[in-house]
């Protein structure tokens, strides 16, 4: 089709007419490279939201059994009773907003070290993975291990260097930080995404402000940010999703009580005591809605601004 | 570009150090795991970290093959392992480009409903999902795990895919548009080789949760040992209450189990580093 | 994948034709069931169906084992399902919600039509099963049984000048404090700890002539003066002996009595509570600690002294995940149900079932005449004071809210361990909103 177009000097004017006619074919072209996904989504997606938001209005406990319409009795005890409700958004924000950007920073710091074209870069690359596929188990042994009062590493220096020791696990002022500290641990996925966006990075770019006189600085602040831009926004929108909803680890280092006073006592926490311990999984699935709102907001707020700061090659908005 | 090679080399050094100390940390728990897997019950240490096992039982990983069904575990596993990777490179990759590249009706609001999917816990769309491949008869079958997976179902995959194939200059896709290309053939002849680093990001994610996933298995599979995963029967090591004292095992069960992934991560990085340049395709 | 679907046709396709004659002949009927006895007590399990199925060789049980961890999502699925399993392994909570909401059936008249005599079993571990009246399965493992007692050890004691293990609170509290060793950073050798949760402060209530809930299961009773001075006792000693809370946590952190380096192996844990596997751990990690009964002794949990009303005592199913028995769902036909019920009691009350199932654990048997077998005299040197433990054990009444009202006690009490309440206010409060919690569940459930 695009062949027998006729060659127009203006290069302007080929490609308003070529987007035109394309569009019209691209319309429906554009569900069939969706199709799949989108099928996935009415059964996958669509159904158990639907099916969780009518059991939000329920008092669905287990099994095989109509639930009784309680209206909004479930979101009226969450924001009046529920004492666990606020104390966990406060502690998974606080995790959230110490934990996303200083694993950003790691991750994206470690990548830039790994893109270097060094000997055995492949050996360390696959070694800074390492934490994001050993068991579970082993980082919450090596943690107690570094974390602990009294034998733990991290106190041992302190302790050499002329400070207190720090009670990590032990002291509720404390809990937050140790999980934050916990979870950079496994920086490696990000670092992985972040190493396959390096190379999107024309090399010439690099050589143009070489050129220019620019050193290093000057090269990861004009080329290397501002291009990686989309994959940061990718990281932090998938770092800000994922830390609303961090359980595994807490789990495993503090148990499904939250820690000293209750510390570190996440929101998913309470979501699952109330679904599987508690077998209120009408509240649980309330309480659910209410964390799909919270992270909906910040993630269409990052979306928002991410038009001033993110770069695409493309001029699409 | 010309640099003073000894600024390089202090560079390099510098690097180095940094490298090494780094290193030197996140082997900690792979060195733990694999001390653990070569001890006898009696002597695996939780509180204290003892690397050097006295005695060295280098008998369970002998134990684990007679003791268990690796290569059934294996088997079932890799089922599910190639339907994540297929639908991690195909389907999702095509719903990236799309949403990426091709403009459409309603293009901004589903790629909202896109990320709006990862926002709902598992917690909650368990039951519901479970319920519905009840009744559709599919439990005790490996159909509830390959299907969402071979439908593309991760907003993870397409949302990745789709970063790096809108940082691809469009003057590429127009020209290839112009020479006759059809939308199909863009996406498969120029979008996927260029991309070849997020490619592997994705394979090796796709492989990894596949090869780790343990909920979602066990939900749909557990009726049925023969169904059973490897992480599955990893986690049934633990025994009742998870007081046997089989922690030693379990890392060498752990230990085999991560030998793969490694391998996996070690090959498929090559990719990661070493994506078609976008200058050699222009000219 | 494709490979995947013609293996399970062949798979398929032989079962058929290998069990063709046999159902030809006389039916049999398959029952599935979902349990938890992974790694090694799968093996006893099988053995147990072996002999289940010689005698009653009409009935096929298909062992579905399933690992530990994630068994409340499992458990929420299969009940869900339109084709559970035909009995499930289930704790007290899960078997009262499920009897509640009608999920699974009572068994009473199954244990009639058999002729079982309920009385084979400790009063305490079969009242376990009975939910509004009726009951809904049989017990095994049993659902206390030590938590009356602790280990001790001699040679630390020795040290400390004494011959005798403590039996009240002041004499424990008099150990501990010769026992202890540590600085400002911690604690390197420790007499005991006497816990900062809701479950140590109803074993040691319990030691003070407190309760929990009233026979009924309705009215809390734990903020009774009893309760106070348990939980003003157990305050004083962490700080004044033991240098405060954070210390046992930080002493505990990563301890497990499955692996060897529990601070009870190494002799730097005098004193330490015990559940009904530790015997089979001692054994397994230090057999000959385990062997040298003159290194170590069992022991009756101290009572207060200082209340002429008290004495040592255990509790019975107060832990919202103990307390396991094997329930069958409705779904299933009667003959299936029937089926079920007969494995359901080879499995609880034959001694050619959980007998040997549970002897072969060492764990004591909620069936009273097997724990009577000399066997067990000569696997465990102290297998009289555990039959005396287990003589000792207090039955305790929860409801399927158990699990909420455990939470709110743990934190109050905690908070009273940090200091952020006193004692008194901290299980006043506790108490006022979990009653409320109770009567809401015992209002919807009589009205």
């Amino acid at each position: 089709m695009a062949e027998a177009l006729p060659r127009i000097p203006e290069e302007s004017r080929e490609r308003s007419r070529l987007s035109s006619l394309a569009y019209r074919y691209r319309h429906w072209v554009g569900f069939l490279f969706i199709g799949p996904w989108l099928l996935s989504l009415l059964l996958f997606d669509i159904m158990p939201f639907f099916a969780n938001l009518y059991l939000s209005f329920t008092d669905y406990s287990v099994g095989l059994v109509t639930p009784n319409w309680v209206g909004l009795d479930n979101y009226i005890e969450i924001f009046t009773e529920d004492r666990v409700f606020a104390k966990s958004v406060y502690n998974t924000v606080y995790y959230m907003l110490f934990s996303v950007p200083l694993r950003l920073v790691l991750a994206f710091a470690f990548a830039l070290l790994l893109n270097a074209r060094l000997r055995g870069m492949q050996m360390f690359r696959t070694i800074f993975y390492l934490p994001s596929v050993v068991p579970v188990v082993a980082t919450s042994i090596i943690f107690i291990g570094l974390l602990n009062t009294r034998y733990g590493v991290i106190n041992q220096f302190l302790v050499l260097v002329g400070l207190d020791p720090v009670r990590w696990l032990s002291r509720p002022e404390w809990i937050k930080p140790s999980l934050v500290i916990m979870s950079l641990w496994g920086f490696g996925g990000q670092m992985v995404i972040f190493l396959a966006g390096l190379q999107s990075i024309p090399g010439e770019l690099y050589e143009a402000v070489s050129i220019d006189g620019g050193n290093s600085w000057h090269r990861l602040r004009h080329i290397t940010v501002p291009l990686m831009t989309p994959t940061i926004f990718f990281n932090l929108i998938i770092g800000i999703i994922g830390s609303f909803q961090v359980f595994t680890q807490v789990f495993v280092l503090i148990t499904a009580t939250g820690g000293p006073l209750q510390a570190g006592l996440v929101y998913m926490i309470n979501v699952y005591n109330n679904a599987f311990a508690y077998f209120r999984k009408g509240y649980a699935a309330a309480l659910s809605v209410i964390l799909f709102v919270i992270i909906l907001v910040f993630t269409v707020i990052m979306v928002r601004s991410s038009d001033r700061w993110v770069f695409y090659g493309d001029d699409e908005r | 570009m010309i640099e003073n090679p000894r600024v390089r080399h202090t560079r390099n050094s510098l690097t180095y150090l940094a490298l090494l100390a780094g290193a030197l940390v996140m082997l900690f728990p792979l060195i733990w795991t694999i001390s653990t897997s070569l001890k006898t019950p009696d002597k695996v240490t939780l509180r204290y970290i003892e690397l050097i096992p006295d005695p060295w039982a280098f008998e369970n990983y002998l134990e684990i093959f007679n003791d268990q069904p690796l290569l059934r575990y294996t088997r079932n596993t890799l089922i599910l392992v190639a339907a994540a990777v297929f639908g991690a490179l195909v389907p999702c990759s095509l719903a990236a480009w799309g949403f990426a590249r091709i403009p459409f009706p309603g293009r901004r609001v589903l790629f909202g409903l896109l990320l709006a999917t990862m926002m709902l816990p598992y917690v909650v769309q368990l039951i519901p999902l479970f319920i519905f491949f009840d009744r559709i008869g599919w439990v005790n079958t490996f159909w509830p795990l390959i299907l969402p997976r071979v439908l593309g179902h991760n907003a993870f995959y397409i949302f990745l895919m789709r970063q790096f194939f809108r940082g691809i200059p469009v003057d590429l896709f127009d020209a290839a548009r112009i020479d006759g290309a059809s939308e199909f053939g863009v996406w498969w002849r120029i979008a996927m080789p260029m991309s070849l680093p997020v490619l592997a990001a994705v394979s090796i994610f796709a492989f990894q949760f596949a090869w780790d996933d343990f909920l979602w298995p066990l939900i749909y599979l557990g009726g049925n040992k023969e169904n059973w995963t490897l992480a599955m029967g990893l986690n049934a090591l633990k025994g009742f209450e998870g007081d046997e004292n089989t922690m030693n095992v379990m890392m060498t069960f752990s230990t085999l189990m991560l030998v793969p992934m490694l391998l996996v991560f070690y090959f498929g990085q090559k990719y990661l580093v070493r994506g078609v340049s976008v200058s050699g395709l222009k000219g | 994948m494709r490979k995947s679907l013609y293996i399970p046709i062949l798979v398929l396709a032989a079962l058929l034709l290998a069990f063709a004659p046999v159902q030809a002949q006389d039916e049999v009927t398959e029952i599935r069931f979902m349990n938890w006895w992974d790694a090694s007590r799968e093996v006893l399990m099988l053995e147990l169906i072996a002999r289940f199925e010689a005698e009653n060789p009409d009935i096929r049980v298909i062992n579905e084992v399933q690992p530990w961890d994630n068994r409340a999502e499992l458990v929420s699925t299969a009940i869900a399902s339109t084709t559970p399993p035909h009995i499930i392994m289930t704790n007290r909570q899960e078997t009262f919600k499920f009897a509640g909401l009608g999920l699974i059936r009572p068994i009473d008249e199954f244990v009639a039509d058999a002729g079982l005599d309920l009385g084979v079993f400790y009063d305490g571990e079969i009242g376990n099963q009975y939910w509004a009246g009726e009951l809904y399965a049989l017990p095994l493992p049993t659902a206390g049984g030590l938590t009356g007692m602790f280990f001790y050890n001699k040679g630390m004691l020795a040290e400390a000048g004494m011959d005798a293990p403590p039996a009240t609170w002041q004499e424990l509290e008099a150990a501990a404090q010769a026992i202890n060793v540590g600085d400002a950073m911690g604690i390197d050798v420790l007499g005991v700890t006497v816990g900062s949760d809701a479950s140590q402060f109803i074993n040691w209530l319990y030691t003070n002539n407190g309760r929990y809930v009233d026979d009924l299961g309705r009215t809390l009773m734990f903020n009774s003066p009893e309760g106070v001075e348990t939980l003003e006792w157990m305050i004083r000693f962490t700080n004044d002996v033991n240098g405060g809370v954070e210390n046992m946590i930080d002493f505990h952190q990563g301890a497990d009595f499955t692996a060897g380096d529990h601070p009870w192996y190494r002799n730097e844990l005098a004193f330490n509570a015990i559940n009904t596997s530790h015997f089979n751990h001692m054994r397994a990690n230090a057999p000959d600690f385990f062997a040298d009964t003159d290194r170590w002794g069992v022991m009756m949990r101290p009572y207060n002294g200082d209340n002429p009303d008290a004495q040592t005592a255990g509790v019975v199913g107060y832990s919202s995940s103990g307390g396991w028995g094997y329930t069958i769902p409705v779904v299933h036909t009667p003959e299936l149900q029937a089926a079920a019920y007969r494995f359901a009691e080879f499995l609880g009350a034959n001694e050619q079932g959980g007998c040997i199932f549970l002897f072969a654990q060492g764990r004591p048997s909620p069936v009273r005449a097997c724990n009577e077998d000399p066997a067990y005299y000569d696997a465990n040197p102290y297998w009289d004071v555990v039959l005396e433990g287990l003589g000792n054990d207090v039955a305790v009444s929860i409801t399927p809210v158990q699990g909420q009202l455990h939470d709110i006690l743990n934190v109050r009490i905690e908070e009273a361990f940090f200091g952020v309440l006193g004692a008194e206010d901290a299980l006043n409060l506790a108490a006022e909103e979990m009653q409320g919690i109770l009567d809401e569940f015992w209002s919807g459930l009589d009205g």
